[in-house]
C-alpha cells in the first residue's frame, strides 16, 4: 500500500527506529533552511520583478529598440531632371550611375570605438571624416535613418565595403545617380551646380520635402528650378541582421521615388558656343537674346568654372584655385556685375529727350569744343566734334551734346526713364538666382548716401551713363531690345519648357512677359534706331561693324573707372529694319577693362552676329574683322601720306610739277 | 516486499520529477526554436533539438541509475571523488579545448564535456561528507584549514581556467553548505567579510578607473598595490599584536577583534591577488559591463544590451513560439546556450518567461523540502548544496540576460542546449532523489 502513500508525510515510524536524530527535527537546521528558502525566493523575486519591468512596463521602449535593431530607412534618391537646350535636342546636364556610402548612425559604434573607426574609414576609403562626424551628430535625432557620407565612390572601394560589411557597423552603400555637366565650362554660369544640402538650407526647406541627404541646386538653373528638377525622394525599409547584412526590403506605399522633370532652355547651343569661343581670355560678359520674346539664346561670362568639381568630394586644390582666382570665375558678370553703362546709356537719354519733343533730333545743334565747363568743373569729351545735332552726337558719342541735353531735360526725367521705363535699378527678373539690381541714383539717394546735394555736374555725369549709375549687362541688353523691338522688350528668360521625364509630355511652357514699354511713338524710336545704325555705319563702331554684311545697329560704351582701364561696352541688334521681328537678335558684349567700346567690344559682338547670320566660325569672323580694320588703317595712312604730299609740296621739283599741273588744268 | 526495488522505485518525488521533465522538454522546444536561422530570407533549422531530446532521454536514465546507488556509499569515498575533481580540473587546464579565451572543455571527439559542471556536483558530495564527518570538530583550526583546502583548491583551479561563472556558483554553494552544516557563526561572518572585500575592492577600482579619466586621491592610493599590501600587513600586525596581548587574558571580545582584523587582512590580500593576478582583463570588463553596459556597448556590453532588448521586446504575450526576430536575425549572441532565456522571454513574453521562473522557483523549493525531509545530516547537506547550486545557476543565468547579474558562461539548467550540462543537472537531481528515496531506509 506504500504505492499510494506518496512522500508528503514527514514523520514515519521508521525514523524513530533508525535511532538517529533526523536533521529536520533540529530547530536550528530548520531555521537555516528557511533562511536559505527566503534567500532563494528573494533572488527569484528580483528576477520576476525585473522581468515585469522589462516586459510589461518598458515594453514599448524595448520594442522600438528592437525595431531599430533590424530596420533602417533607406532614402532612395529620385531621378533628378536633366537639362536640355536647342528645344530639347541637346542634353547638357545628365545623370550617370554611381555609388555612395551611407551610415545608419544607430548602428555606428559609440566612443571610444567611434573615433577609431572614423579614422580607419578616412584611411581606407579616403572618406571626409568631418562629413561623417557631422552626419553622426545629426543622427542623434533620427538614428535609424541613413545619411550619405561619401559620394561617387570608386567601384573597387564599394567591392571592398561589400566584402567587409561586418567590420564597418552602420555603414552600407547604395546606388545614387551622379550629376554630370558636359562641357561644364561653357554652361556653368547658366546651369550652376548641385551640392549636398547645408543644415541652414535644410532648416529653411525641410517643409518642401528636402531631407538631409538631399542634393540641392546652389546656383544657376539648378537652383532656380530645383523644385521642378529634383522630383521626390522615395524611401524603403530594410531589414538587417546583426552583421549589417540586408535580409529583406520593403517598399512602403507612397515610398516610391517620383522622378523630377526635365528642363528645356531657350539657349541655342551653336550661339552659346560662338559666344564661349569669342569670350575666351577676356574677362567680361556677353548675352544674346531674341528681341521679340526675351528668350536668351546665349549667356556667358568669362572666366567660368567647371561645375563638375562640386559633384562628389570637392578637391580642395581645384576649389582653392577657383576661389582664389582674382578674375572671380564664380562671378556671373552678366547678371551680377554692376558697371557704369557709359555711352550705351545715351539711348535712354535720347529717348527721354525725344519723348516730349524737348529736343529735335536733327535741328537742335550744339557745339562740341572738346568739353564743357559746368560750374567749377570741366567736363571733357572724347573728341572735338564741332557743331552736331543729336543724330551725329549719338553716332560719334559726343559727350558735350549729351551734357547739354541732360541739363536741358533735367535729371529727374532721365532717372524716371531709366528706372521706370527701361527698368534700370530693378531686377530684370531673369530666371537665375542672385541677380543684382544695379543702381539709378536719385537726388534723395545722393543726399542720403553722400550727404551732398545734387548738382548739374551729377546730371551731366548721369546723362553720359557715368557717375553713380550702375547697370548690369542684362539690363543694358533689355534697353537695346526695347529699341530693337519698337518700344517693347520682354522679360529675359532661360526656361523654354518643362518636360516630364517619364512620358516626355510638356508640362509647362514659358510665356513672354512685357518688361519694358516705352511711351514713345514709333517714329521717334525709329530715329534712335537710325542713330544706332549710324553708329555702325560711320560712328564709333564703324571700323568694327560697319563693313559687315550683317546690318547691325548698336551703341558703344567706354566706361571710365578708377581701378584700371575703361570697360568696353557694345550693345547692338541685327538685322536693322528687319521685316520679320522674330529674326531680330540683340547682343550685348561687355569686356572688363577692355578699353574703347568700339575697339574691344564691338568686334566681338559683330563676330557673334556674323556667326549667327552667316554661319561662319566666330574666331574666323573676328580675325577677318581685325584684318579689315588693319588694312583700312594702312589704306588710310597711305591716303593720309598722299594727301600730305599733295597739300604740302616739299621739294622744288614737286613745286614745279604742281605749278605745271595747275597750269594745265586751267 | 519481494521486489527489492519496490519501495525505492516509487519514492521519487513526483512533483520534482514533473518539474524536471517539464523543464527538459521546454529545453528541447527552445533548442528547436533557437536553431532557426534566417539566412537570405530562407529559414534553416538545424536538427539540434533531436540531439537535445536524445540527451534528455539518456540523462533521465542516468538520473535513475544514480538514484539507485546509496549516497552514503558514494560519499564514503569522498577522497577519491575529490581526487577525481582535482584531476579533472587539472586536466582541463592543461589539455582543455579553448573556447572564448578560456580552457573549459574536454574534447572527446563526438562530445565535448565541461568538467567544471560535473565537478560542482561531486564537490557537493565531498564537502557534505567532510562537514558531516567532522561535525564535532568544526571549531578546530585543523578542520578549518582542511576545509579551506578542500574548498579553496577547486576554486583556485576554476579561476585558472578561468571560469568566473562557475566560481560565482561555487562560492555561494559552499557558503550555504557551511552555513547549514553548523559552522561557527563567527567564522561564517568572517568568511563573508573576506569574500566581500576580495571581490568588491577590485571591481570598484576597475569601475572607477574606467569611468573617471582622472581618478581621485583615494582611488589612486588604493589602486597602488603597495598601499593595499601595506594596509593588509598593518591589519595583520594589529591582529597579531592583539592576539599576543590576549594570549594571557583570554578576553573573548579582544579575541574577536583580533580574528576580524586577521580576516580583513586576508581579504585585502585576496583582493590584491584578484586585482593584479587572478582576474583576467576580459573578466573584469564583463563584470564592468554588468555594472554599466552602456560603457562598453560594442564589446561585452553589447550582449547585455541586446539581451535586454530581446527580452523587453517580447512584451506581455511574446511574439509567439519560434517567431522571435531578435534571436533569429542574429542580434543575440550565443542564443541557444547562455542566452536561451532571452529567446524564451522574446517568444513567450512575460507570461511565459514568468511561468518558467515560477516553475524554477517551485523546483528549488521542492528541493528544499527534500533537504528538510532528509534522513541524516549528510543527505541534508547534499540536498542543500544541490539546491543552492541550481538556484545560483538559475539566478546568474537569467539575471545576466535581464541585467541583474554579470555576463558569465553559465548554462541555464535543463534549458540551455548542450549534452554535458543537461547530464550533470540530471545527475544532481539523481543524487537528490537518492537522498529523498532513502529517508525511510535505515541501512
Amino acid at each position: 500500500m506504500r504505492l499510494f502513500k506518496f512522500p508528503f508525510i514527514d514523520k514515519d515510524p521508521d525514523s524513530i527506529l533508525s535511532g538517529e536524530m533526523r536533521p529536520a527535527h533540529m530547530g536550528e537546521y530548520r531555521i537555516k533552511l528557511y533562511v536559505i528558502a527566503g534567500g532563494v525566493s528573494l533572488l527569484f523575486l528580483i528576477i520576476l520583478g525585473r522581468l515585469f519591468y522589462l516586459q510589461v512596463l518598458s515594453q514599448k521602449y524595448f520594442e522600438s529598440l528592437a525595431l531599430g535593431n533590424k530596420q533602417q530607412t533607406i532614402i532612395v534618391p529620385a531621378h533628378r531632371g536633366e537639362i536640355y537646350v536647342d528645344g530639347g535636342k541637346t542634353r547638357i546636364v545628365k545623370n550617370e550611375t554611381s555609388f555612395s556610402i551611407y551610415v545608419v548612425p544607430n548602428n555606428f559604434p559609440k566612443e571610444p570605438e567611434r573615433s577609431l573607426l572614423v579614422d580607419q574609414l578616412g584611411a581606407i576609403f579616403g572618406m571626409d571624416t568631418n562629413r561623417l562626424v557631422t552626419a553622426l551628430k545629426a543622427g542623434r535625432w533620427n538614428p535609424y535613418r541613413s545619411r550619405i557620407v561619401m559620394d561617387d565612390v570608386p567601384i573597387s572601394k564599394i567591392y571592398y565595403l561589400a566584402e567587409h560589411l561586418d567590420d564597418f557597423p552602420g555603414l552600407n552603400y547604395q546606388y545614387s545617380p551622379k550629376r554630370v555637366y558636359s562641357n561644364g565650362l561653357m554652361w556653368s554660369h547658366i546651369v550652376g551646380y548641385i551640392r549636398g544640402i547645408s543644415s541652414a538650407e535644410y532648416g529653411e526647406k525641410s517643409h518642401q520635402g528636402y531631407n538631409r541627404n538631399s542634393l540641392v541646386g546652389k546656383k544657376g538653373i539648378e537652383a532656380q528650378y530645383d523644385l521642378e528638377l529634383r522630383g521626390q525622394d522615395g524611401y524603403k525599409i530594410q531589414t538587417v541582421d546583426a552583421r549589417n547584412r540586408v535580409k529583406g526590403e520593403v517598399q512602403p506605399e507612397g515610398g516610391e521615388p517620383v522622378p523630377g522633370n526635365d528642363i528645356i532652355l531657350t539657349i541655342d547651343e551653336k550661339i552659346q558656343k560662338s559666344v564661349y569661343d569669342m569670350m575666351q581670355g577676356y574677362p567680361g560678359g556677353a548675352v544674346v537674346t531674341k528681341a521679340s520674346t526675351g528668350e536668351i539664346l546665349a549667356l556667358y561670362s568669362y572666366p567660368s568654372y567647371d561645375p563638375n568639381i562640386f559633384i562628389g568630394e570637392v578637391e580642395k586644390e581645384i576649389y582653392d584655385k577657383y576661389a582664389n582666382d582674382p578674375q572671380l570665375p564664380f562671378f556671373n558678370r552678366v547678371i551680377q556685375g554692376e558697371y557704369p553703362p557709359s555711352s550705351v546709356f545715351k539711348i535712354i537719354v535720347s529717348a527721354a529727350a525725344l519723348a516730349d519733343d524737348e529736343v529735335n533730333f536733327y535741328r537742335d545743334i550744339q557745339y562740341c569744343a572738346g568739353g564743357i565747363a559746368i560750374g567749377p568743373q570741366f567736363f571733357k569729351c572724347e573728341g572735338w566734334h564741332n557743331a552736331q545735332n543729336m543724330f551725329a552726337g549719338f553716332a560719334d558719342s559726343c559727350n558735350v551734346y549729351y551734357y547739354r541735353v541732360g541739363i536741358k531735360i533735367g535729371s529727374e526725367k532721365i532717372i524716371r526713364f531709366a528706372h521706370d521705363y527701361f527698368g534700370l535699378g530693378k531686377a530684370t527678373g531673369i530666371d537665375l538666382p542672385y541677380e543684382r539690381k544695379g543702381r539709378v541714383p536719385s537726388h534723395r539717394w545722393k543726399s542720403e548716401m553722400k550727404g551732398t546735394f545734387w548738382w548739374d555736374g551729377d546730371t551731366a555725369n548721369l546723362s553720359i551713363g557715368q557717375g553713380f549709375l550702375l547697370a548690369t549687362v542684362m539690363q543694358m541688353n533689355t534697353v537695346t531690345a526695347a529699341i530693337a523691338n519698337n518700344g517693347v522688350a520682354y522679360q529675359p528668360h532661360l526656361l523654354k519648357s518643362v518636360r516630364s521625364a517619364t512620358d516626355g509630355r510638356e508640362i509647362y511652357a514659358a510665356k513672354k512677359n512685357i518688361q519694358v514699354e516705352l511711351p514713345l511713338d514709333k517714329e521717334k524710336i525709329e530715329l534712335i534706331q537710325r542713330a544706332m545704325r549710324a553708329v555702325v555705319e560711320w560712328g564709333t563702331a564703324e571700323r568694327a561693324a560697319g563693313h559687315s554684311r550683317v546690318p547691325i545697329a548698336g551703341k558703344t560704351g567706354t566706361a571710365q573707372n578708377i581701378q584700371g582701364n575703361a570697360h568696353a561696352w557694345f550693345s547692338c541688334y541685327a538685322p536693322y529694319q528687319s521685316q520679320d521681328p522674330d529674326k531680330v537678335v540683340v547682343v550685348t558684349v561687355f569686356i572688363e577693362n577692355g578699353g574703347h567700346g568700339g575697339a574691344a567690344a564691338a568686334p566681338f559682338a559683330t563676330s557673334i552676329l556674323e556667326s549667327i547670320y552667316l554661319g561662319n566660325d566666330v574666331r574666323y569672323n573676328f580675325k577677318r574683322i581685325m584684318q579689315g580694320w588693319e588694312s583700312r588703317r594702312t589704306q588710310y595712312e597711305e591716303w593720309l601720306q598722299k594727301r600730305n604730299e599733295g597739300f604740302l609740296p616739299k621739294t622744288q621739283e614737286q613745286i614745279d610739277a604742281k605749278k605745271e599741273n595747275d597750269n594745265t588744268s586751267d | 516486499m519481494k521486489n527489492p526495488f519496490y519501495p525505492r522505485l516509487f519514492f521519487w518525488d513526483t512533483p520534482l520529477l514533473i518539474y524536471v521533465i517539464l523543464l527538459g522538454l521546454t529545453g528541447v522546444l527552445f533548442a528547436y526554436s533557437s536553431s532557426i536561422q534566417i539566412e537570405e530570407s530562407r529559414v534553416a533549422v538545424q536538427a539540434s533539438y533531436l540531439r537535445q531530446l536524445f540527451f534528455l532521454g539518456s540523462g533521465l536514465a542516468l538520473m535513475i541509475g544514480v538514484s539507485f546507488v546509496n549516497y552514503k556509499k558514494i560519499a564514503e569515498h569522498y577522497w577519491i571523488l575529490f581526487a577525481v575533481c582535482i584531476s579533472l580540473l587539472l586536466y582541463v587546464i592543461v589539455f582543455g579545448k579553448v573556447v572564448n579565451g578560456s580552457r573549459r572543455w574536454i574534447d572527446f571527439g563526438i562530445i565535448s564535456l565541461q568538467p567544471s559542471e560535473f565537478v560542482k556536483v561531486l564537490m557537493v558530495v565531498v564537502i557534505a561528507q567532510f562537514l558531516d564527518k567532522n561535525r564535532d570538530k568544526l571549531r578546530e583550526w585543523k578542520t578549518l584549514a582542511m576545509l579551506a583546502g578542500i574548498v579553496g583548491l577547486p576554486i583556485m583551479l576554476i579561476f585558472l581556467q578561468p571560469d568566473l561563472g562557475t566560481a560565482l556558483v561555487f562560492i555561494p554553494m559552499t557558503m550555504a553548505m557551511i552555513f547549514v552544516g553548523g559552522f561557527d557563526g563567527k567564522y561564517f561572518a568572517g568568511l563573508l567579510i573576506m569574500g566581500t572585500l576580495a571581490v568588491s575592492i577590485p571591481l570598484w577600482l576597475s569601475y572607477n578607473q574606467m569611468i573617471h579619466s582622472e581618478p581621485s586621491l583615494l582611488i589612486q592610493i588604493l589602486s597602488n598595490s603597495f598601499y593595499l599590501l601595506f594596509l593588509a600587513v598593518f591589519f595583520l600586525f594589529v591582529a597579531g599584536l592583539i592576539f599576543l596581548v590576549n594570549l594571557g587574558m583570554r578576553n573573548i571580545t579582544l579575541g574577536n577583534i583580533a580574528f576580524f582584523a586577521f580576516i580583513v587582512s586576508i581579504g585585502l590580500l585576496f583582493a590584491l591577488a584578484i586585482q593584479h593576478v587572478l582576474l583576467k582583463e576580459y573578466q573584469r570588463e564583463r563584470l564592468l559591463a554588468f555594472l554599466n553596459p552602456h560603457l562598453n556597448k560594442w564589446d561585452f556590453g553589447y550582449n547585455v544590451i541586446q539581451s535586454q532588448i530581446t527580452v523587453g521586446s517580447g512584451g506581455i504575450l511574446g511574439k509567439g513560439f519560434a517567431q522571435g526576430a531578435q534571436g533569429q536575425l542574429g542580434f543575440l549572441p550565443s542564443r541557444s546556450t547562455d542566452f536561451i532565456f532571452s529567446v524564451i522571454g522574446e517568444e513567450l513574453g512575460f507570461l511565459g518567461s514568468g511561468l518558467i521562473v515560477v516553475v524554477f522557483l517551485l523546483f528549488v523549493l521542492r528541493m528544499l523540502k527534500v533537504a528538510r525531509g532528509a534522513k541524516d545530516r549528510l543527505g541534508g547537506l547534499i540536498a542543500v548544496g544541490i539546491l543552492t547550486k541550481f538556484a545560483m545557476q538559475i539566478f546568474i543565468n537569467i539575471g545576466m540576460t535581464i541585467g541583474v547579474a554579470p555576463v558569465t558562461g553559465i548554462p541555464l539548467p535543463f534549458l540551455t542546449y548542450g549534452g554535458s550540462a543537461l547530464w550533470t543537472s540530471l545527475l544532481a537531481i539523481g543524487l537528490l532523489f537518492n537522498v529523498d528515496m532513502r529517508r525511510y531506509v535505515h541501512k
